[in-house]
């Protein structure tokens, strides 16, 4: 049986963020999957598989979710209460990784459960640390595979 | 010892003969002495008439009795003497009496005179000789109308003819004269003087001195004028009631205001110009203020004469006599209308400024979201690009570095050093915006746990890499903790930044008590300010190092100031622009606990 990498879901709008957790992630040599929605809508529609994401071969649920809180259209506080609201998604863990450092923003994502926040741009030592924290537990993995 | 008596004697004194006859004279005496002296003159042979003695009778009363007696002697023996006892007892009262009323009459103060009823005067008492002047021989006999004055002479038939017909004459007032020509007011009473058997034979006259009384009355009267006066001028109703709230006068401006008269605001007349819808609440107010006595005091309406209702403050004491029940009210009524508009256009406008406050307050609130908004916009759109470019350039670097000349890789270094500082300035402008706006909440924080706990979370404060020492202890001061860290942090972090190079930075703390107010030293010894630039070090945006050595956005000085004067504190630097500088902070100090 073939060890799945683990999947995670950069939601953000901004193409140089992007380009610069890519560049991050590389060099981290981890070995992960990343899919990526580019506003909260479409985060909201990938977790739910709405549409083109009810293929979850193609689209599996992450067990890491990077959420960016300012979005075009859905903001990243709103996919937070979104999430609140569906037990089923409780296992994901959210980290934001937003360009705020105010601590009114760091204040509302913990009170909305977020376990870690950090201040773009990502670095490879900030992901390697996150990745060790948040290991992706396998029943988690498990469970977006199979259901 | 009684040898005989007749029967007027025993009956004189009531006694029988058998307790009479034979018993010692002296045994009925009153006055044992009288008797002796009696029978002493007798044993003189003396011939005794008239002799004034007091004898008891049986029934314990005294008579007055005047004896005659002679003695009978034979051959120089003396027999018995013969005594003749007449009873003057009532003779006797009754000339006491008439002394008695003498004594009365040349006692009073009052000028008791008779006359006859030809008017002569005929009787003139001590105190007809103080108030008319004359004595009495200089008067007895003459007419009475030598004390009339000449305009009033018509008075005196009048008085006659009233008195030949048995009338008394009470109380008249009138003038009188005096011997030396004065004028005296008196008040007369006459009455005829009858004999026993009714006939009128003169009259009483009794004149009392009643100057003092009219001079009294015309003070009082005076007085009366004067407080109508003041009272029908001041620019208060006013109003006098009895005690049972019943009115007894009113001055002018009553009757100018209500435009009614005495006759109907008499008595309760004042209910009718009160307010139909107050009425009620007024009496029964007043009904409870008149029973208990207390000083009244009420707001209501009055009816004016032009039919409209003006406000009044009314209020009345009791007068009490020396006994202290109350005689009557007085009480004044103060139109407040204009007052009390006053008072509702000065509610209003305070009603109206707190809305505008208000409106004002909502769009300044307004104004801070907008702000707050930019800012964290700012925050999040301006560290993007330049997020971005520095990304890109270090990523050019990495990959690409080895394809570029030195130029080139310093150009590069450049992009990522201005997107560095770019950032910087960013974080601290909105530091300094969010200092500038937070709320602010003073209470006691304390340096001695604060400082070191700064100095914990940067590395570049601590040894190796710099030298921060204490002098102990550090004072607490009343302080938002927030803002103070954030202005200590940027001081020691300026502190250990502005040094030579290849010195180590020494920073020096302490604190300083002076009139309640803490003042803390960081003393460090770095490269100094030149005099001439310290004034406008704390401003924003201001660098006084040109030297690229020294790197700094022009804020951190500026949050300084402004987190400390939010705290109600003062900055301030010493230096000589050599030998390093002394910042400072003074703030409100805090009992230590």
């Amino acid at each position: 049986m073939s060890r799945e990498l683990p999947i995670i879901l950069l939601v953000e709008d901004d193409e140089d963020d992007v380009f610069l957790m890519e560049r991050a992630l590389s060099q981290t040599r981890l070995e992960v999957t990343m899919h990526i929605a580019t506003n909260g809508q479409e985060a909201i529609d990938y977790l739910s598989g709405n549409g083109p994401y009810g293929d979850r071969a193609a689209h599996p649920l992450p067990a890491l979710i990077f959420l960016d809180l300012k979005l075009p259209f859905v903001n990243g506080f709103e996919v937070l209460e979104w999430m609140r609201s569906r037990p089923a998604l409780s296992d994901i863990q959210v980290l934001v990784l937003t360009s705020s450092p105010e601590d009114r923003d760091r204040q509302r994502a913990q009170n909305l459960g977020v376990k870690a926040y950090l201040v773009k741009p990502p670095t490879p030592q900030m992901l390697l640390e996150a990745f060790r924290f948040f290991q992706p537990p396998a029943t988690a993995l498990e469970k977006a595979s199979t259901s | 010892m009684i040898q005989w008596a007749n029967q007027a004697e025993l009956d004189l004194l009531g006694y029988s003969k058998e307790e009479f006859v034979g018993h010692p004279i002296a045994e009925f005496h009153v006055n044992r002495e009288r008797a002796e002296e009696l029978l002493r003159r007798l044993a003189r042979r003396e011939a005794i008439k008239d002799f004034p003695a007091r004898l008891k009778a049986r029934t314990g009363a005294i008579k007055e009795v005047l004896i005659d007696s002679t003695g009978r002697w034979e051959n120089d023996h003396f027999l018995h003497s013969e005594c003749i006892t007449r009873d003057i007892t009532e003779q006797k009262a009754a000339q006491d009496a008439s002394q008695f009323l003498a004594a009365i009459v040349e006692s009073s103060d009052d000028a008791i005179i008779a006359k006859d009823l030809e008017g002569q005067i005929t009787s003139w008492n001590q105190g007809a000789e103080r108030l008319f002047g004359y004595r009495a021989d200089e008067v007895l006999g003459q007419p009475i109308s030598i004390l009339i004055p000449t305009e009033r002479k018509d008075e005196e038939p009048g008085i006659l003819s009233r008195l030949r017909r048995g009338e008394r004459i009470d109380h008249y007032e009138t003038i009188r004269r005096r011997k030396d020509g004065s004028l005296v007011e008196i008040s007369l009473t006459v009455s005829p003087v009858r004999t026993t058997d009714g006939r009128i034979i003169g009259a009483s006259k009794i004149a009392r001195d009643i100057s003092q009384r009219k001079q009294a009355e015309a003070a009082l009267s005076a007085s009366e004028e004067r407080f109508r006066t003041i009272a029908d001028n001041i620019a208060q109703l006013a109003w006098t009631a009895d005690k049972l709230g019943h009115a007894t006068w009113y001055n002018r401006r009553w009757y100018d205001y209500t435009g009614t008269t005495f006759e109907v605001m008499k008595d309760r007349g004042w209910e009718s110009v009160q307010h139909p819808d107050h009425v009620e609440r007024v009496k029964a107010k007043l009904e409870s203020t008149l029973q208990r006595g207390e000083p009244w005091e009420d707001t209501f309406p009055l009816r004016g004469r032009d039919g409209r209702h003006r406000w009044y403050l009314s209020r009345a004491v009791p007068i009490r006599d020396p006994a202290g029940n109350i005689r009557c009210w007085f009480g004044t009524n103060t139109d407040i209308s204009e007052l009390l508009e006053t008072r509702e256009a000065l509610a209003k406008s305070h009603d109206d400024l707190e809305n505008r406050v208000r409106e004002r307050t909502a769009s300044l609130e307004q104004a801070i979201a907008q702000m707050e908004e930019f800012s964290y916009s700012v925050s999040h759109d301006l560290r993007g690009p330049v997020r971005a470019m520095s990304g890109y350039a270090q990523a050019v670097l990495e990959d690409y570095g080895k394809q570029l000349d030195a130029r080139g890789r310093d150009y590069l270094d450049r992009i990522i050093r201005g997107s560095s500082r770019m950032q910087r300035l960013i974080h601290d402008v909105l530091t300094y915006s969010r200092l500038a706006r937070c709320e602010i909440q003073l209470q006691p924080v304390a340096l001695q746990k604060l400082i070191p706990d700064i100095i914990q979370q940067y590395p570049e404060m601590q040894a190796p890499r710099a030298e921060i020492s204490f002098r102990e202890p550090l004072a607490s001061v009343i302080a938002h903790e927030a803002s103070l860290t954030q202005a200590i942090s940027n001081l020691l972090s300026n502190g250990v930044k502005f040094v030579a190079p290849r010195t180590t930075p020494k920073l020096q703390i302490w604190t300083q008590i002076r009139n309640g107010m803490t003042r803390l030293w960081i003393e460090d010894n770095g490269i100094g300010i030149q005099p001439q630039h310290q004034r406008r070090l704390f401003g924003m945006f201001e660098r006084v190092h040109q030297d690229k050595t020294y790197d700094g956005t022009g804020i951190g000085l500026a949050i300084v100031r402004k987190a400390v004067e939010r705290m109600g504190g003062c900055v301030g630097v010493e230096s000589d622009g050599l030998t390093g500088s002394s910042f400072w902070i003074d703030l409100p100090t805090a009992d230590t606990p």
